[in-house]
């Protein structure tokens, strides 16, 4: 079993849209997938239609009072499964840090779960806390969407200094394992000089970052409305094929497809 | 479905009309149920002939589209693998498949057996999505209609697939459908979902999946007859031992004839250590057509057992290599094809076909019509107890300096027992039984070691011999692979040295008060009334003392007229026919004569 957190400080940046639709993705490629709606938005939650309520709450799970696989719902998508978002997760840091190892928290939450999955995508809260610092020892790859601006490289610098720093020690002084980090240019403008140039640039001059771009296009807004995925929904879309080559990628480098 | 249930209308349209009718009730509501495309599907489901996929919790099929095919594996941890499987033909062993995760899958359940093409099904799938409130889907059903099930109303199954996270849903839907009279097939999860599939198949098609054609049949009772009862069980047997003709006949593997011959050796157990019950001349004619058979099927046997055995063997080569032993391989493939032509001769053979079809006329009417005497519970406690003394004697008499003669006397008669505590499974104390088969495979697994050593290092000193004598001085075998084969008897000299040593402790491990105790159990103190048909009868009961002459015509229920070998009737016994062995002693001759041990 595999763990791929989307994670990205700011909001707003096509962190869900990227995390409901490779889980899809990985899905119609026969791995057993689930997806943790980790944000208490629950933006995802909203999209698979299931009701945004944990029985027992942020407290019940962090505690293990109640196993993360009853939580568990299925989606309309035929082997995703869905952890859904609570409102309560606003609280998790507290809960976290009310815990003897907190950055453990999550991976040891998710570990029973690998006799039933081959993949769990967490998506995550847009924030740097003691959540974030869970789900960085929780996945095996970090995937940052990155919005073309000048300042994109700066907000990646941030987090590859965030990632050394909890290799040092996280909040509980424990080394933090550090996942392989993937960064994708997402909500890209083609008609934009700068988002062009960037897209051109800086995966050449950055390895961490994919070359495969994802555009901002109607489609992928016409989600929410929809209440699906963009690859099931619109399955010939050029945001599918491009959503479609980064799950390869992501896929890759974890060597979820190799033996397939 | 049941009867007394309305028949609902077929198709799509009249599951939605049903559930969208239901309205709420216990919090679970339908608001729409959504249809999707419908789909064809052709498979066939694969598996050995004894079902080793099933019984490792394993689905195998083919699907086919056009000229391309995949193979799907489902369940037993290993979700789902697959490959494609062009150019692949069945029946086939596993080193035919496509190398890849799929095969190595396979290759432990399966080993040495062939995959055969067991049922093929092919049909359309509807697949329907059960909404709630939220318009999200919370029940998956799928109205499968197979082709050709002589359903006219094309009704078909519908699969019922609980979304997880939504039980209360699942629950509503089954009820309400079942309600209406639909068949409804509750699947679980993901995993069970093929499983449960390829097993409804394989039933639509007339199999009982992990059922093997010698199983002894459900319906023996203690109670039952036991001629009956006896005939039943034969009739298992040679269930088994035709089922094997085919696959032994085109090589499919190994094993075929491997069944066949446990077939053999099952039915002349039971023909000696209860054959008693049945008509005596048509039992004398099946033991000697089962003597034959087995005389038959030894040569091709053997020199199976060799080449399965060598790989094995060269491993442990120490002074010489494994390719040393190639011309030793290379000798053994040659005899084998000229044994198993002279083999396949025999079984497409009038004798052979004459002996099935009067041997099974035989069982059937004896098991049809019954006979009132001896219930096949006393007999079996009767004959297990004979044959626990038959091993257990001779056995507190072997010493360090007993000859290998009286070794292998031995675990013949320990064979006896095992196949008398299994022909009468049915009616014995399972746990009595199970418990005292595994003591006494411990023994056997000695003995047997003991014996095989012995026989094979035999075999393998006469093929050097005959190795020397074929090959001539124009092309002679290689000095090497001569002191190789030598290497090898020495390592079946150690082997057999082991057993030897190792027998003094599991013989007296058998005999300890523990094991005593499911003896005791499993024979409890009989009176054996004698059976009806023990040997050729008179039409009117004989008065006591009355010889029956060699060459009297004797009607015999469920024979016709046989001729008598002669004897004399005794009271209350049947004829012991003059020069019919131990065998044909009156069960009731010792009965009650004290528990073993």
């Amino acid at each position: 079993m595999k763990v791929v957190a989307t994670y990205a400080i700011k909001g707003g940046v096509g962190k869900t849209t990227a995390a409901v639709n490779l889980a899809a993705l990985a899905a119609a490629d026969g791995l057993r997938t689930v997806l943790w709606d980790l944000d208490p938005q629950g933006s995802a939650t909203f999209l698979f239609r299931v009701r945004p309520r944990v029985r027992g709450g942020a407290r019940g799970l962090v505690r293990g009072r109640r196993p993360l696989d009853e939580a568990v719902k299925g989606t309309d998508v035929i082997g995703l499964d869905l952890v859904p978002a609570d409102f309560r997760y606003r609280t998790l840091d507290l809960e976290l840090d009310a815990m003897r190892k907190p950055t453990r928290a999550l991976r040891r939450l998710v570990e029973p779960l690998a006799d039933e999955y081959d993949l769990v995508v967490l998506d995550c809260p847009p924030s740097v806390s003691l959540v974030s610092e869970s789900v960085v020892h929780a996945a095996d790859l970090l995937l940052v969407p990155l919005i073309p601006a000048t300042m994109a490289t700066r907000s990646l610098d941030q987090l590859v200094e965030f990632l050394d720093a909890l290799g040092a020690g996280g909040h509980d002084g424990a080394a933090v394992r550090r996942p392989e980090v993937l960064a994708f240019l997402s909500m890209v403008d083609r008609r934009k000089r700068l988002h062009r140039e960037l897209a051109e640039t800086l995966p050449k001059e950055l390895d961490t970052i994919s070359e495969v771009v994802i555009p901002a296009l109607s489609v992928v807004e016409r989600m929410a409305d929809e209440r699906s995925p963009v690859t099931v929904f619109a399955p010939r879309s050029p945001a599918t094929a491009a959503y479609t080559r980064l799950w390869t990628e992501v896929a890759c480098r974890l060597g979820l497809l190799e033996a397939r | 479905m049941s009867a007394g249930r309305p028949i609902p209308p077929a198709g799509v349209d009249a599951v939605r009309r049903v559930l969208l009718g239901a309205g709420t009730a216990g919090g679970v509501r339908i608001t729409d149920v959504r249809t999707g495309a419908s789909r064809r599907w052709r498979r066939t489901w694969l598996d050995s002939a004894d079902w080793r996929l099933h019984r490792n919790g394993l689905a195998l099929e083919l699907h086919r589209t056009g000229a391309t095919g995949r193979l799907v594996v489902h369940g037993a941890g290993a979700g789902e693998l697959a490959c494609p499987a062009d150019g692949v033909t069945f029946p086939c062993r596993v080193a035919g498949l496509p190398a890849g995760e799929l095969r190595d899958r396979l290759a432990a359940p399966l080993a040495l057996r062939a995959l055969l093409p067991l049922t093929d099904l092919s049909g359309t799938a509807d697949d329907l999505a059960v909404l709630d409130e939220r318009e999200k889907t919370v029940v998956r059903l799928t109205l499968e209609t197979v082709e050709a099930s002589g359903d006219p109303a094309g009704r078909g199954a519908l699969r019922l697939d609980e979304v997880r996270g939504y039980p209360e849903h699942a629950r509503r839907v089954t009820a309400t459908l079942r309600a209406a009279g639909f068949d409804v097939r509750v699947v679980g999860d993901r995993l069970a979902r093929p499983l449960a599939e390829a097993e409804s198949a394989l039933r639509a098609a007339g199999l009982d999946p992990g059922r093997l054609p010698g199983d002894l049949p459900r319906r023996i009772a203690p109670d039952t007859p036991a001629d009956r009862a006896v005939a039943m069980v034969l009739s298992a047997f040679l269930d088994e031992l035709e089922a094997a003709v085919p696959g032994t006949i085109a090589d499919l593997d190994p094993e075929f004839l491997h069944d066949l011959r446990v077939a053999v050796r099952r039915s002349r157990a039971a023909l000696a250590l209860a054959g008693d019950v049945l008509p005596a001349v048509a039992v004398e004619a099946a033991a000697r057509e089962l003597t034959w058979l087995g005389d038959l099927t030894t040569p091709l046997r053997d020199l199976d057992v060799h080449l399965l055995d060598l790989p094995e063997l060269a491993t442990r080569l120490t002074a010489f290599a494994p390719a040393d032993l190639d011309p030793l391989a290379a000798h053994l493939t040659r005899h084998r094809e000229r044994e198993r032509r002279l083999l396949v001769r025999g079984l497409r053979s009038p004798r052979f076909a004459r002996f099935v079809a009067e041997w099974r006329a035989v069982l059937e009417r004896v098991a049809a019509e019954g006979a009132e005497g001896t219930a096949v519970g006393e007999l079996a406690a009767d004959r297990v107890r004979r044959a626990d003394r038959r091993f257990v004697r001779p056995g507190r008499r072997i010493t360090d300096s007993s000859s290998p003669r009286h070794l292998h006397r031995l675990r013949k008669r320990g064979k006896e027992l095992r196949y008398v505590l299994e022909l009468f499974a049915p009616v014995l104390d399972r746990g009595h039984q199970r418990a005292l088969v595994r003591e006494l495979k411990a023994v056997q697994d000695v003995l047997g070691v003991f014996q095989d050593s012995e026989v094979q290092q035999e075999t393998i000193s006469g093929l050097a011999e005959r190795m020397i004598a074929e090959n001539g001085s124009d092309a002679p075998v290689p000095v090497g692979t001569l002191l190789a084969m030598g290497e090898l008897v020495t390592h079946l000299r150690q082997d057999q040295d082991t057993a030897r040593a190792a027998f003094g402790a599991r013989f007296a491990a058998f005999v300890r008060p523990r094991v005593r105790r499911h003896v005791t159990a499993l024979t409890p103190p009989t009176r054996i009334t004698p059976p009806v048909r023990a040997v050729p009868l008179t039409r009117a009961a004989p008065p006591a003392g009355v010889t029956v002459s060699v060459g009297d015509a004797v009607p015999v229920r469920g024979v016709g007229d046989v001729v008598s070998t002669g004897g004399v009737v005794v009271p209350g016994d049947p004829v012991a026919p003059a020069g019919s062995g131990s065998r044909s002693r009156p069960v009731g001759a010792r009965a009650g004569a004290g528990s073993a041990g």
